[in-house]
């Protein structure tokens, strides 16, 4: 293979197939450049001169040897190195290749006459290239492009020019670049042109630049929106900076605020549960886990059923309550819940969705408050409640409550006695109270609030049928933890009747008083009576007892047995009577002494009596038992007076007995002292108890024993002076006992 | 002189019975009776009637038995007289009036007239032997 090489010298050119152009190292190209000093210019020149020569020689050569196909190959050598191009058939590879360019390639004359043209250049001529050889190729060029032309060509002849052209074929205006070099062939200047059609590459670079001035505009556009978006964005920056702020404060304050309700949530004593939208629990609080026994691992996850003592509630109250359309505010219900141990409560619940800020449901919040102390209170309160008003109205009073400084009255019950009102009264006093008693009402309850006690009073009170009555009324305040009164609770009964019953009672006792003194009076006229009469009687007797006595004496001679028999009667009747007299002002004298009680030895007035008795008759021998250490509350004259009766009639009717026996003691019987006197003598005949103490009332006659009957009569009207009561026992010849009480210990004397 | 028992007395049994107890003891004197107290005062104030002793009774009609002594004692020619209230009645408050009116003795007209014989005959003794009342 023959190859030649090319020295590269100031241009390296690659060369690839498709390349149009072949570049040598035109000669003028260093003579050009030549501008320094005439000697080395002249010099190197020459030396240029001759190396060019030399090249020169060798690419004829070679242009030679390539056109008559003697060369296969073209080596380059560059800096880079060689370059090899095989050469195929020279020239008529060559002009295939010229003529399938795209491009138009021609060969122009110095004066731009075509010599050669391509078919590709005929095409965007227009026409055949042999119709364009000859033709002078400036005159193609647009008019407008005729002055840019001429430029073009002064250069392209001498060197190489580029440029781009309009060319113009019959008005058919065709854009190009055309870039041509000349070149020395057998000593003719030959223009090389290559001619681009680049009417698409306008149209592009027209589009191109439309789109770029478009897109420069919009750029602008874009820049100007950029630069507003950027103020924009600046202006959002600072404003995001301040939000930025805002927000960590926020976020602070949140921070604060969540652990705030945590801790509120976490200390509530009612169960707060928060569970999904199917009711599975997700959150508890402490006081969840207390209600309901469960630890909050073992509520998470389970649904809210496991807390319902009846599982029906769990499907019944999911209609109700959780959904989340529900208003808000619902009311709280209250259901049967039971605890891990089984235990159950009542509980009341609060059921409220939860939404996403967005609306979207998240689940439920629950809380429950056990209220089984609550419920067993309200129950409690109720049957309270319910007995008060058993009460009020069983009662037969009127209750009624007061306000606390008595200006408004409430009532209960009005029943028949007052009239009704159910709105208080604040004309109560008016109304009900007399007007005569207003004020002393008014009074009464004045100082029950001063000084915080009860009320009080019996009033008149004008009833409902129109007519006054009388009420018992009691009030008693109700006060606060402070002491103040809240509020006066009372009941006034109708005691109308009582009162009136009272009235007539007193009426009673007031005219049984007066009866009393009247009798009393009459009495003591008649006591009066009785005595000045008994004394009266005794003046007379004493006329006839002592005159008959002196006709005794007197005339005693002339008188036969039945004269002094006559007269002995008289005298004898005469006596009896002045016994009665003294008995009768005997007993009429204790009726009116004055009795005065006092702690007495009773013993040692019986002891004394009976000694005065004895000293009328010394010589009779009867046994005398006087109880020791009897004390009693007695008026020691008539006692004395009552005892001497007493011992006197035991000494009188044991006048016959022998061995007689005489006892003076006491026993108690039924908590109450009996004394007694007793003797073993001639008794009486029981049938005739109640008899004996009546005044004359003698059991026996003159001949068995003397005596005018009055000594009991005496001794009962002591007795009963005494309060006590007087009574015997006895039966015929087996002795009699006068027994006796004395009432009233200490105390009443009259 | 003889005394004179001056016998103040409305009623003429009474005075019968009180005669013949004084004439029973057999003392000297003169026995002088009035009826009324008027009649009394009058015999007691006439010098020539003055009596030694007087028995008075208290319960007369017109000026009664009390009355008489009072004013014997006031007047003081004649306050030197004992005067014996000699009466039916025997209670204490009339004994006790008596006393307290001048009188020098009380005297219960007894029924038992050997009682009263020998009472009336302790006043004569005191009196009619010369004592002079302790004025």
């Amino acid at each position: 293979m023959k190859k030649t090489k090319l020295k590269e010298a100031n241009h390296t050119t690659a060369h690839s197939r498709k390349s149009t152009k072949k570049r040598g190292k035109p000669a003028k190209t260093s003579a050009s450049r030549a501008s320094r000093s005439k000697n080395d210019a002249k010099a190197s020149l020459l030396l240029e001169v001759a190396d060019l020569r030399l090249r020169l020689s060798e690419a004829e050569e070679t242009l030679t040897a390539i056109r008559k196909g003697e060369v296969d190959a073209v080596v380059v050598s560059g800096p880079q190195g060689d370059q090899v191009y095989a050469l195929r058939g020279a020239e008529q590879p060559y002009r295939i290749l010229v003529e399938s360019m795209n491009e138009g390639a021609l060969s122009l004359t110095e004066t731009g006459s075509i010599i050669n043209c391509n078919r590709a250049f005929a095409n965007i001529a227009g026409s055949r290239s042999g119709m364009l050889v000859g033709k002078s190729f400036k005159n193609m060029v647009s008019n407008k492009d005729r002055r840019k032309f001429e430029t073009f060509w002064e250069q392209a002849v001498e060197v190489e020019a580029k440029t781009e052209i309009e060319l113009d074929f019959n008005g058919r205006k065709i854009p190009t670049y055309i870039s041509a070099s000349a070149r020395m062939q057998e000593a003719e200047c030959w223009v090389f042109v290559v001619v681009t059609d680049i009417t698409e590459r306008k149209r592009t670079e027209a589009e191109l630049s439309n789109y770029r001035r478009h897109l420069e505009r919009m750029v602008d556009q874009k820049t100007e929106q950029v630069q507003a978006m950027n103020e924009e964005l600046q202006t959002v920056n600072e404003e995001l900076q301040t939000a930025n702020e805002e927000l960590l404060a926020t976020n602070e304050e949140l921070a604060a605020k969540t652990a705030e309700l945590g801790t509120l949530i976490n200390s509530m004593s009612d169960a707060v549960i928060y569970s999904d939208t199917k009711r599975r629990i997700l959150l508890v609080n402490p006081a969840a886990s207390t209600m309901f026994g469960y630890s909050q691992d073992e509520l998470v996850g389970k649904t809210t059923g496991i807390l319902h003592a009846n599982q029906d509630d769990f499907e019944r109250i999911e209609g109700e309550r959780y959904k989340f359309h529900v208003k808000k505010n619902q009311p709280a219900f209250a259901l049967q819940y039971h605890r891990k141990d089984g235990t159950m409560f009542v509980g009341e619940t609060h059921v409220a969705p939860v939404m996403s800020p967005k609306g979207a449901a998240i689940g439920f919040i629950s809380i429950h408050r056990d209220i089984t102390e609550r419920k067993l209170a309200e129950e409690a309160l109720r049957q309270s409640e319910e007995r008060f008003r058993a009460l009020t109205t069983a009662s037969a009073d009127v209750i009624y409550r007061m306000s606390p400084d008595w200006s408004e009255m409430y009532q209960f019950r009005g029943r028949d006695f007052i009239a009704d009102t159910g709105k208080p009264n604040r004309n109560w006093l008016q109304e009900y109270i007399h007007p005569d008693d207003q004020s002393h009402v008014q009074a009464v309850f004045n100082e029950a609030i001063r000084t915080k006690s009860f009320f009080e009073l019996e009033h008149r009170v004008l009833r409902v049928d129109g007519t006054l009555g009388w009420t018992f009324s009691r009030a008693i305040p109700r006060m606060d933890a402070n002491g103040e009164i809240v509020e006066w609770f009372g009941a006034a009964s109708d005691v109308t009747e009582r009162k009136r019953a009272e009235a007539d009672l007193q009426k009673l006792s007031e005219d049984m008083a007066a009866r009393n003194l009247e009798l009393e009076a009459a009495n003591k006229e008649l006591e009066t009576f009785s005595h000045s009469v008994s004394h009266d009687l005794r003046a007379p007797l004493r006329h006839i007892s002592g005159f008959a006595k002196m006709v005794y004496d007197q005339y005693a001679d002339s008188l036969d047995a039945r004269g002094k028999d006559y007269l002995d009667r008289i005298k004898k009747s005469s006596d009896q009577m002045s016994q009665l007299i003294a008995d009768l002002l005997r007993l009429s004298h204790i009726s009116r002494q004055d009795i005065m009680r006092r702690d007495s030895d009773l013993s040692r007035l019986a002891s004394a009596a009976m000694r005065s008795i004895r000293e009328t008759a010394p010589a009779r021998n009867v046994e005398v038992i006087i109880a020791e250490g009897l004390r009693a509350f007695i008026d020691p004259n008539l006692m004395m007076i009552a005892l001497t009766n007493l011992f006197n009639n035991a000494w009188k009717f044991t006048s016959k007995t022998e061995n007689a026996h005489i006892e003076f003691g006491a026993i108690e019987k039924d908590a109450e002292t009996v004394y007694f006197v007793r003797d073993n003598g001639a008794g009486f005949n029981p049938a005739y108890t109640e008899q004996m103490f009546l005044p004359f009332r003698r059991l026996h006659t003159e001949q068995q024993f003397e005596g005018t009957g009055v000594g009991l009569a005496i001794v009962d009207r002591i007795i009963r002076r005494h309060e006590g009561k007087v009574c015997a026992e006895g039966e015929v010849d087996k002795g009699a006992t006068i027994y006796f009480t004395l009432g009233q210990e200490q105390g009443l004397s009259e | 002189m003889l005394p004179t028992i001056l016998i103040i007395d409305d009623n003429e049994n009474d005075v019968l019975i009180t005669k013949l107890a004084l004439v029973k003891i057999g003392r000297d004197f003169r026995m002088e009776v009035a009826v009324s107290g008027e009649a009394g005062l009058a015999l007691i104030r006439d010098e020539k009637t003055r009596p030694t002793l007087i028995l008075l009774d208290l319960k007369m009609p017109g000026i009664d038995g009390l009355q008489v002594l009072r004013k014997i004692r006031e007047d003081s020619s004649l306050s030197s007289i004992p005067v014996v209230i000699v009466t039916n009645s025997d209670l204490e408050s009339d004994k006790q009036a008596s006393f307290k009116a001048g009188a020098d003795g009380f005297l219960h007209k007894a029924i038992d007239l050997n009682q009263f014989r020998e009472d009336l005959e302790c006043h004569l003794e005191r009196w009619l032997d010369g004592n002079t009342r302790h004025l």
